[in-house]
């Protein structure tokens, strides 16, 4: 039997084939079809002649959610909120909420704020009032409400989202209107509310959450059922799992309750891969970079656990669900090189996109790219993308650099194409840094896994900026989302709010709340068909010290008595800013429950040691640049790469999707599975503790 | 010195913003205060020896230059002499300190005997002390009132903390916990800047960081340099007006005179008023770095942000004059000053550069400070939120409403719901405030309108600007409306001070009260009668706009949801008619009242068919540009439908002896509206 992967990203369609029987992963790239990508989805399944039959899973990652989001091609969507506060879901608490990766307007007078998923008129105002003790202050106005739902059925509203104080307290007026709604709109109509789609603290980002959760949920629920039913006609018999932004999998009845988890589950595949990986090679402790042609993805996994962002923004949107944290940098193999007013050198965020792209493509493109620089550094060779089925041409791309080196006043094209790199490389590590230092990990612990086509070909470079001293190269590099998601786990998490000074806190409740999400989770695993021996509990509770404003998780137990979770609180915040204030009171935020359901993994065959030649593997020789001057490279061809094998830098490794560079100082060994572990082999600069 | 090659130096560049940025995602994670963890009233930066600003972030502006004009005080009164392992700390504005809550934390950072780098964060306290909680009030009369003036002191020598003024500070303040949580995260953050310094070190060597320092400075000098020189030189002016010095209800001037001379600029501030007796006065950071903003973003918005660019800018900042204020003038109100030197520096440019037209900034802050004991926590408590209302209209586009300025980050109002589980409050409401905005061409943000209900008796404080004198609009564009704060009680909305409007102390709420504030969103720019009518219909939809706003001052006429043309454009012709223009009558010296006001001549025919009298506020509107405020002086002798003006006036306007210029009377704050 068969297990299929299947990524659809913007520009590719990514197959991951796991043959149960033999052990074997085959894989694949096509276009993604413009329009209805279930049809680049058939047509790849038709061209690598499957038989849907002989397929036991399919698991699929797509972007439908967070295209519809970005193109404002959502529901019309309309959203009933508390009195006073309709406006909350357009300026939020009055900021322009920028963040990691967006433009933030600092010095920009004629900046302007995008506009709100529900347009003014649309959001209705409601007399209801509940205080943060959950007791109701004024009734809901039911007569209200049904004046509003005569306005929702002429104007055909699509999706209506159900935003009130307090909810996460006392949800009974939210659900009291969802009821009202349900019951007098037609069916069709994607209802979300507050405190069913997060029910923490904060209302803005509560809501926002929830709008954009209505927002996306028709277009959604549409793409699922037309895949599902596409693929059930031909001949598919099992379940088609979907991969959402927390880095689990979900079944189809379930992702049409979740339809947020959708919009930042794009990368999440690149991170499970991470984790399999690193299970795989017993290294615990990974950075993923997955650097496409625009950009970078980045995340964090500390003992085999990716990083969880409670919150992340998203077209100036928070967004809040439990998600990997995976911060995305606007730096890929497409960024272009360019002289700002101070004549300084910048690289990106402007990127050559596919079309023009990089300079060597020769499609009209005329600003130098990171791609561009690589080949004019010997990293890439004309012929070395796709199997030379796409041909670079270098003389384009030394013109262009040659004029940059006249307006930047660098005379040596070679130096100033290394440090094109070498500047976009800073970029990336800047935002790793940050990333650990908001957890208070050290980067240098970690061993960093590159994906993507562009990712092994600065692995090197980005290990030695952040003084790392291993790297993985995992198989088939340009591929890893649709293998990672072949990897994931079912997963369900849970939080109920229960804001109390840990010394008051009701032990009993906690235990109650903490069975109450535990037995909710087993209940919708097994329905998914996951056997008991299969579903693991996890239990954790969000915590602050009593006077601060954002709070921690730190694991707990199911018998957890109170001091034990505040011990944990402790060491989670020790492990996170380096000290702790053991004397001071602590207050409980909320209680999660993550509950999994194991999943067969594709483990791939070990390879058999064989003895070959490291001649054989060469499929060249050229001269390559590396920190200042050309030496003379070998080339080898990953497919021809045997395990055991000890390549030692200055080296390439070229295959299919990807291009490894070795610098000198580094070596790459084949292990059991086919992955390179690339490691230091003496200090090439002095890594300071 | 041989240069840097431009690779290693945008290396070291994003190095150093990167740096920052791990400075600021520490405090905000360790901190106690919703002000800084929440709100990022705090700025980072690292600083060369001489304090000239190296990186930053998205760090609040007027703190982060603050940090460069204070260091070298701080660094005179050690006599040039810090050890590694200091910590210097500093809050006295009258050397390159804000308010006294803005708090700095200079560490020098040595790469074996080189003094490389300061490393500076400023964080806002949310109390430091004074006569009220919080600290500052609109009504201090000295700085002794607004809590702990504190000189520049050695908190960390050579690694070990000062415990004697730790401690000695710490009693001193309210809430202390928190004040000391914040103290150590401050502390904490730095670290973190020094371990990456060291790194930075240890790849690069000394020498290579202190090249890449100096070349940011002096490439950014070279840009700042080339963009003066392309400006027309000359001499220009401009007078702005603050609403009062919060002790009496009479403006107050500021008047600047720029020089553009080749490639630097002179920013001369001769003629801005005394020294206030109430808190409207700066230290000598605050105008300077006012002026920044504006030179910054409008001449060179895109490159990064360094000390260079400062080098070309000179500044005559009077002694014991609002912007260079001495001991013991109160400085609570240091940011309304800042806001309102931006706004004279807008209409300055708005003469030098009239394509890039954007008008007023909203005001200020709007510092309202809730404060008092909650029973049922049983201890004190701080509602501190600056409600600001968005961005002016500008020559491209319409202002977006609800956001603070473009040269600070982060949020300014809390969470409802996260006030209300801290304080004794129930908050109303946090909306878009209807009519609001300053109509335009392209129109102002609307500002917001955020009602916060008291449960229990407690007071109020309010430090605020533009709650008098409305944000100009620029190019035609009208004035946005003002700040508004009144307390609802009993069904009736009391106006606190009415004395001295913006400018509240510690007035008495009792439970069940509810707080008003309305935030204002700047001026417009342009004509709000060429405004297309579809524009004004969309805010009218929006019910940003009533239809009887959109019909008297954009003459739009609207009929069932949709735009009337004919309507449209006879009340837009009949709204022109309406517009009162005087010839001008060149005056040999522009008029002045004791005050440094500038008055406004009129008949008494003129003043009584346009309904002023004696004190009213006008303004004189030139079609580019910005305007220019004065105060009605109904004079006998005065020549119906001409209008005196000064030498000063006309080249401000710049209009002609052939020239009629449009009068607009302006209906000063405390009027609510929406």
């Amino acid at each position: 039997m068969l297990a299929i992967g299947i990524d659809v990203g913007g520009t590719f369609t990514d197959f991951v084939v796991f043959d149960e029987d033999k052990g074997q992963i085959t894989v694949n790239k096509y276009p993604t079809s413009t329009g209805d990508p279930t049809d680049g989805v058939m047509k790849g399944l038709r061209l690598m002649n499957i038989d849907l039959s002989q397929v036991r899973r399919i698991v699929h990652g797509t972007t439908v959610a967070t295209n519809a989001t970005l193109e404002r091609k959502g529901a019309k969507t309309a959203a009933l909120i508390t009195k006073g506060f309709a406006d909350v879901i357009e300026f939020g608490m009055v900021g322009r909420y920028a963040g990691r990766g967006y433009p933030g307007g600092h010095w920009n007078p004629y900046w302007v704020r995008p506009k709100p998923f529900v347009p003014r008129p649309l959001r209705f105002e409601v007399t209801e009032r509940v205080s943060p003790r959950g007791n109701v202050l004024t009734p809901l106005d039911e007569r209200q409400v049904t004046d509003f739902i005569h306005t929702l059925r002429k104007e055909e509203i699509e999706a209506v989202a159900v935003c009130f104080l307090n909810s996460y307290v006392n949800p009974a007026h939210e659900k009291r209107v969802g009821e009202l709604l349900r019951k007098n709109l037609p069916r069709h109509v994607a209802i979300s509310l507050s405190a069913e789609t997060v029910p923490e603290f904060r209302e803005f980002e509560r809501w926002a959450t929830t709008v954009l959760n209505a927002y996306v949920a028709p277009c959604l629920r549409e793409y699922l059922k037309k895949l599902s039913g596409t693929l059930h006609k031909a001949g598919y018999r099992g379940e088609i799992f979907y991969m959402i932004s927390s880095g689990g999998i979900v079944t189809e009845s379930t992702a049409a309750d979740y339809p947020i988890r959708f919009i930042l589950s794009g990368p999440a595949g690149g991170v499970a891969g991470g984790v399999f990986l690193g299970e795989m090679t017993g290294y615990r402790d990974v950075i993923t970079c997955d650097m496409g042609g625009t950009s970078t993805d980045v995340s964090l996994i500390k003992n085999l656990t990716p990083a969880i962002a409670k919150e992340r923004l998203f077209e100036n949107v928070p967004i809040k669900t439990p998600q990997l944290d995976i911060a995305t940098i606007g730096a890929g193999g497409g960024s272009q090189a360019w002289v700002d007013g101070e004549g300084a050198l910048k690289v990106g965020p402007q990127s050559a996109g596919a079309v023009p792209g990089p300079v060597a493509y020769g499609k009209g493109g005329t600003a130098i790219t990171v791609t561009d620089a690589n080949l004019i550094l010997g990293r890439l060779a004309s012929d070395s993308l796709l199997k030379g089925r796409m041909k670079l041409d270098r003389d384009l791309a030394v013109k262009a650099i040659e004029s940059l080196s006249r307006t930047v006043k660098v005379p040596d094209i070679y130096q100033l194409a290394e440090g094109i790199i070498n500047i976009a490389v800073t970029k990336m590590c800047g935002v790793v840094r940050t990333l650990s230092i908001e957890r208070g990990y050290d980067p240098r612990d970690f061993v960093l896994v590159p994906m993507g086509g562009a990712g092994p070909m600065h692995a090197v470079a980005i290990a030695e900026e952040l003084g790392l001293t291993s790297i993985v190269v995992p198989n088939n590099p340009g591929n890893s989302c649709a293998f990672g998601i072949l990897t994931s786990d079912l997963k369900h998490d849970y939080v109920r709010p229960y804001v109390v000074q840990t010394q008051k806190a009701d032990i009993r409740k906690i235990r109650s709340l903490f069975k109450e999400m535990a037995d909710q989770g087993v209940r919708a695993l097994r329905e998914e068909g996951v056997p008991s021996d299969r579903i693991a509990i996890s239990y954790s509770a969000d915590m602050r010290y009593a006077g601060q404003l954002w709070e921690l998780n730190a694991p707990a137990r199911l018998g957890s008595k109170i001091a034990e979770m505040e011990k944990s609180f402790h060491q989670q915040y020790y492990k996170a800013y380096g000290y702790s204030r053991e004397n001071m009171e602590v207050e409980l935020v909320c209680l999660r429950v993550l509950a999994s359901g194991r999943v067969d993994k594709p483990t791939p065959n070990r390879l058999k040691p064989e003895r070959r030649p490291l001649a054989k593997m060469k499929k060249g020789q050229r001269q390559v640049y590396f920190r200042g001057r050309f030496m003379d490279t070998p080339i080898y061809d990953r497919d021809l790469v045997t395990r055991d094998t000890i390549i030692t830098g200055p080296a390439v490794v070229e295959e299919l999707g990807a291009t490894t560079v070795l610098f000198p100082g580094w070596r790459a060994k084949c292990d059991a599975y086919g992955n390179l572990i690339v490691t230091r082999t003496r200090a090439t600069r002095k890594a300071t503790k | 010195m041989n240069k840097i090659d431009p690779i290693t130096l945008e290396v070291l560049r994003g190095s150093f913003h990167s740096i920052v940025e791990e400075m600021r995602a520490t405090l905000i994670r360790t901190a106690y205060s919703p002000i800084l963890s929440l709100s990022y009233d705090f700025s980072c930066g690292l600083l060369s020896p001489k304090g000239e600003l190296i990186g930053m972030s998205e760090d609040f502006s007027g703190h982060v230059f603050a940090m460069s004009i204070g260091l070298p005080h701080t660094l005179a009164k050690f006599g040039g002499k810090l050890n590694p392992g200091d910590v210097v700390m500093m809050n006295d504005p009258y050397i390159g300190g804000t308010h006294l809550n803005d708090v700095v934390f200079y560490t020098p950072y040595f790469a074996g005997k080189k003094l490389l780098l300061f490393i500076a964060v400023r964080a806002h306290w949310q109390d430091i002390g004074g006569s009220t909680a919080g600290s500052f009030t609109g009504r201090a009369t000295s700085i002794l009132e607004e809590g702990l003036r504190i000189p520049p002191v050695k908190v960390v020598e050579r690694g070990k903390r000062n415990m004697a003024l730790w401690d000695t500070i710490f009693s001193n303040v309210r809430l202390a916990d928190e004040r000391q949580g914040d103290a150590l995260a401050m502390l904490d953050t730095t670290r973190v800047a020094e371990m990456r310094a060291d790194e930075l070190v240890a790849k690069y060597g000394a020498n290579i960081v202190e090249r890449g320092r100096d070349e940011i400075l002096d490439s950014a000098e070279r840009v700042m340099r080339k963009r003066i020189a392309s400006l027309p030189k000359g001499e220009y002016y401009y007078e702005h007006y603050m609403d009062n010095d919060g002790m009496s209800n009479k403006p107050v001037p500021i008047k600047i005179k720029l020089t553009i001379e080749n490639d630097s600029m002179t920013f001369d501030f001769t003629g801005t008023g005394p020294q206030s007796v109430g808190p409207t006065n700066g230290g000598p950071p605050i105008a300077p770095s006012a002026v920044f903003v504006i030179v910054k973003s409008w001449l060179d918005p895109e490159t990064s942000v360094s000390g260079g660019s400062f080098r070309p800018l000179k500044f005559v900042l009077p002694k014991k004059t609002m912007v260079n204020a001495e001991y013991p003038a109160p400085v609570g109100a240091c940011w309304g000053l800042f806001r309102s030197i931006q706004g004279a520096t807008i209409g300055l440019f708005s003469q030098v550069m009239p394509q890039k037209a954007v008008g007023d900034v909203f005001g200020e802050a709007n510092h309202t400070y809730i404060t008092g004991f909650d029973l049922e926590r049983n201890k004190e408590f701080i509602l501190y939120e600056y409600p600001m209302g968005g961005y002016p209209g500008t020559s491209e586009n319409d202002g977006s409403t609800g956001s603070k300025m473009w040269d600070v980050g982060g949020v300014c109002i809390y969470p409802a719901e996260s006030a209300e589980e801290r304080q004794p409050v129930l908050m109303e409401s946090a909306e878009v405030r209807r009519d609001g905005e300053g109509p335009g061409f392209h129109r102002s943000a609307f500002g917001i309108t955020r009602k916060i209900k008291v449960l229990t008796d407690c007071q109020l404080s309010v430090v605020a600007e533009k709650v008098v004198i409305p944000p100009f609009g620029t190019g035609g564009g009208y004035a946005g409306s003002v700040n508004t704060f009144s307390v609802l009680r009993e069904g009736e909305e009391i106006f606190p001070s009415p004395d001295v409007p913006g400018k509240i102390k510690a007035f008495p709420l009792k439970t069940g009260d509810v707080v008003i504030v309305r935030s204002s969103g700047g001026g417009g720019v342009g004509d709000p009668l060429t405004r297309d009518p579809e524009d004004v219909r969309r805010d009218v939809i929006d019910g940003y706009l009533s239809a009887e706003r959109a019909a008297e001052v954009y003459g739009v006429i609207l009929k069932d949801g949709v735009v009337k043309a004919q309507p449209t454009h006879k009340r837009r012709e009949s709204l022109k008619q309406q517009r009162r223009y005087f010839k001008v009558a060149p005056a040999a010296v522009d008029s002045y009242n004791a005050a440094g006001l500038r008055l406004c001549p009129i008949s008494p025919s003129d003043a009584s068919s346009m309904s002023v009298v004696d004190g009213d506020l006008v303004e004189y509107v030139p079609p580019v540009g910005a305007p220019l405020r004065a105060w009605v002086v109904v004079k006998k002798d005065q020549k119906p439908g001409k209008l005196p003006l000064g030498p000063q006036g006309m080249r401000i306007l710049r209009v002609t002896s052939r020239d009629s210029i449009e009068l607009r009377v302006l209906k000063p704050g405390m009027k609510k509206t929406g």
